[in-house]
């Protein structure tokens, strides 16, 4: 990763070439629920495999090497909350299970929401994660 | 499944973009497309990048726009001249 970086910063055109890191703040995704009533009902976790959980601290270590190593700099960072909405709990489990490697729905929080979502026809579902975009600025060119 | 339909993602995008318009953009991690599709149409070029042929296969299949180039392959086989991008684009791929 921290070869990737150094790769992308000699692309970079001067002086207002970047780089910008877009990825998830927090390893693991929150499934929540949304009532008629305008609260937020936490339902579970998502299961998360040691494999992304080393994939994010390498990418914190990578952004972390580079700039000690004064070739970029962080100039900002923000984080917001990302969100998916699935129909049901069943539509939750199945695309998370095609579309991730690393991440699973358990089998208790996907009962859970949807006995939640069947007590409150109301309720939304949704997958909620916490992003975090940064900008990289290069500091030498060597 | 409904995507980000706040565009919190594509708002805080293109708030850190500089010249926007005309923007040359290298996408790495740019998978099916997704986030491409929502940013491109507000920049100059995009060369998007990704390993996984499936998930590219996905892109295309769907149009890819006329201002993007997607290639298959990792970062490390991207050869690019030195100072020739406005933005390099990690894209939930660090």
């Amino acid at each position: 990763m921290v070869d990737a970086l150094n790769r992308a910063r000699r692309w970079l055109k001067a002086p207002s070439g970047r780089i910008i890191d877009l990825r998830p703040a927090h390893v693991v995704p929150d499934v929540e629920l949304g009532l008629p009533d305008g609260s937020i009902a936490h339902v579970g976790g998502l299961l998360v495999d040691d494999e992304r959980r080393q994939r994010h601290l390498a990418a914190d270590l990578a952004v972390l090497t580079v700039v000690r190593r004064r070739l970029l700099s962080v100039t900002g960072e923000q984080e917001f909350s990302f969100y998916r909405y699935p129909d049901s709990a069943d539509e939750l489990r199945d695309y998370i299970a095609t579309k991730w490697q690393h991440t699973h729905l358990d089998a208790v929080t996907h009962r859970r929401a949807g006995e939640m979502m069947r007590a409150d026809p109301g309720a939304r579902l949704w997958l909620r994660e916490q992003v975090a975009i940064r900008t990289l600025l290069p500091e030498a060119r060597s | 499944m409904i995507i980000d339909p706040e565009e919190h993602e594509v708002d805080a995008l293109l708030a850190r973009l500089p010249a926007v318009d005309r923007c040359v953009v290298v996408e790495v991690g740019c998978g099916d497309g997704r986030l491409t599709r929502r940013y491109s149409r507000h920049v100059g070029t995009v060369l998007a990048v990704d390993p996984d042929q499936a998930a590219l296969a996905a892109f295309r299949k769907d149009g890819i726009p006329g201002n993007v180039e997607v290639r298959e392959m990792p970062i490390d086989r991207l050869a690019l001249p030195d100072e020739s991008v406005d933005a390099v684009l990690f894209s939930w791929a660090l």
